[in-house]
């Protein structure tokens, strides 16, 4: 196991190279000048925008070297995690990214467990009751999921209280150790949305691998053994009818993460997303690198986990 | 979803039952047999209907700016209200379908031949196009999948052919891996290999041996994919990053200064949403039902 896990760590290294390598020439193809962007931020302050001021800036920023030593560079600083200071907001990324990740794990992890606690007890039951009522309406509910984008779940789920109670979830972020109740009021529905989408699909899936497995001998022997319903359905069915599942949560963390970006902007929650759109909008190079290198280094390691997972579900999957 | 018999004959052998029966008695028997599909493929059509015929649909300009009707409710002269410039909603809505189908469907096209080409060469020759192709296919894999394509809009520019690229790139290494490894196991058929041992060159085989049996995947993945196009490109859109104003796109209207006034007027908040649902719902029923009925082998990937 342990030799597994450190095999995969290590086959993980080209992949995760190559990320840094597409998202560095990414954002050096930005459109616009970093250096432009910057001296205009500052002439607010009444220092205009020469040729001399932008060159001398490109020479301080390091913008004129040659790509392949800016990017070498690069990469030395995120290894030693010096992820340098917001172009624009001028904060060190480092803190930026420090106060956005709580929000954005909070909101994924509680959008994920959402989607869990609602595509379980359907998939099982649609799976049961087969071709019942109940089946058809988990079926429809799991379509209907899979289309409707979170963006507008999300901007239904601020507009409807709005309109009939005339209510409004907080506008500032309220910090989970400050007030749960509050954090709660304001997490809960963005994680609702993010999470409604995901069960349709875990749900889906869950349906069609539970109806294999209770096909299966085993089952009928425990049913046979007079085992109660709970017992064979929980003790028997569900882990082997998970196994599928879990690969399928591996791919959908990916867009649980795009999701979340998505919520962000619609819930106004100071996440990573809110800062990734924030830095593009305004060429922020540092910060939308260090943050998509993060996404994508998230879903790597949730992939990782997740083949990890197989082995504690299905014995019979071995790594050596 | 209970196949009948004979359709479960089709998914077995596609092409020897297409022949024997005339095309519109397959279509008949999808139809009897998929009720939720038929229902995707109205949507899918009122879909085209809507994107090809807009300029008649339309009663307005999607872009006139009339503040005089600024946030009306739905109406005998606006259908669906009107926004707090006073554009028509219906117009927009049926513009905004113009720009959802054109985009996915360049978008799937781009990616689903790229990824094909890959797929099949990858497969095919195997060595090392195939170990270099199929790392790049994994990087591009290693981004969650808004990400990637938020970041390529980004970073070339928002317009409607940006937003192509980005979608069909984010697309291709799901249609490379499903052709890869359809490709691995057609060549390994005795027809294949009679073929190499009569001389055929390898571009023949593949384009005559092996692609045909390849077509199936590629055309139901398609039309999956379709629907993830569009959803993807309206969260583009809802973000700032889609087809640039004053391009109508069904994302863009639910975003921006726009929702300052869904709490006035809540309709507006409502009819982009209700499009986009559809018209995802629709490549959803259909492209499933396809699969169902061409390749069950397929089912529960996407």
């Amino acid at each position: 196991m342990q030799a597994y896990v450190a095999r995969r760590l290590i086959q993980a290294i080209p992949a995760l190279l190559g990320v840094t390598v597409i998202i560095f020439l990414l954002m050096r193809a930005l459109p616009g000048d970093a250096a432009v962007a910057v001296l205009a931020r500052r002439g607010e302050g009444g220092e205009g925008v020469t040729r001399e001021a932008v060159a001398a800036l490109r020479e301080q920023m390091g913008l004129n070297r040659p790509l392949h030593e800016q990017y070498l560079d690069w990469l030395q600083r995120s290894v030693r995690l010096e992820f340098g200071e917001s172009l624009y907001t001028r904060r060190p990324v480092l803190v930026d990214i420090t106060q956005a990740l709580p929000v954005t794990l909070e909101l994924a992890s509680l959008g994920f467990l959402l989607a869990l606690a609602i595509a379980l007890p359907i998939g099982i039951l649609s799976a049961v009751r087969q071709d019942s009522w109940q089946d058809y309406a988990g079926r429809i509910f799991a379509v209907g999921g899979l289309s409707v984008p979170e963006f507008w779940t999300g901007t239904m789920f601020i507009l409807l209280p709005l309109l009939w109670f005339g209510w409004i979830p907080p506008v500032r972020l309220v910090p989970i150790t400050q007030d749960p109740w509050g954090n709660l009021q304001q997490f809960l529905l963005p994680a609702l949305a993010l999470g409604i989408h995901d069960a349709s699909n875990i749900m889906r899936l869950l349906r069609s691998s539970f109806l294999e497995v209770l096909r299966q001998d085993y089952i009928r022997t425990a049913w046979a053994k007079g085992l109660r319903e709970r017992t064979v359905l929980v003790r028997h069915a569900l882990k082997n009818a998970l196994i599928p599942v879990v690969t399928l949560i591996g791919v959908r963390i990916g867009r649980l993460l795009g999701g979340t970006v998505v919520l962000e902007q619609v819930f106004n929650l100071p996440g990573m997303g809110k800062l990734v759109i924030d830095g593009v909008l305004h060429r922020d190079y540092d910060v939308v690198q260090f943050v998509v290198l993060f996404f994508a280094l998230a879903f790597v390691f949730v992939n990782l986990t997740v083949d990890l997972l197989y082995a504690w579900l299905d014995p019979r999957i071995r790594y050596a | 979803m209970a196949l009948s018999p004979d359709l479960a004959g089709v998914g077995a052998l596609p092409g020897l039952a297409a022949r024997k029966r005339p095309a519109w008695a397959g279509f008949l028997s999808f139809l009897r047999h998929k009720p939720l599909g038929s229902f995707g493929l109205l949507l899918v059509a009122l879909l085209v209907f809507t994107a090809v015929f807009a300029d008649l649909l339309a009663n307005h300009d999607p872009e006139t700016v009339a503040v005089r009707d600024r946030l009306l409710g739905p109406g005998p002269v606006y259908y669906l209200g009107t926004d707090h410039y006073g554009r028509d909603t219906w117009s927009r809505i049926v513009y905004g379908a113009r720009t959802s189908l054109y985009v996915g469907i360049f978008a799937v096209v781009f990616g689903t031949v790229v990824g094909s080409l890959v797929g099949l060469v990858s497969g095919y020759f195997g060595r090392t196009f195939d170990a270099v192709a199929q790392r790049i296919m994994d990087m591009i894999q290693a981004f969650p999948l808004l990400i990637l394509a938020m970041t390529i809009v980004a970073a070339l520019g928002t317009s409607v052919q940006n937003v192509v690229i980005a979608l069909g790139i984010v697309i291709t290494p799901s249609t490379n891996r499903v052709v890869r490894g359809t490709v691995l196991s057609v060549k390994e058929n005795q027809y294949v290999e009679a073929a190499r041992a009569i001389g055929c060159r390898h571009a023949r085989i593949i384009l005559v041996h092996i692609l045909p049996n390849v077509l199936a995947p590629i055309i139901i993945l398609a039309s999956i994919t379709l629907g993830l196009a569009i959803l993807t490109e309206a969260s583009l859109s809802f973000l700032g990053l889609g087809p640039p104003p004053p391009t109508p796109t069904w994302g863009s209207m639910l975003s921006g200064e726009g929702r300052d006034y869904f709490e006035r007027q809540p309709w507006l908040a409502v009819w982009p949403g209700v499009a986009i649902s559809l018209a995802v719902l629709g490549f959803n029923f259909f492209g499933d039902a396809l699969r169902d009925v061409l390749d069950p082998r397929l089912r529960g990937s996407r």
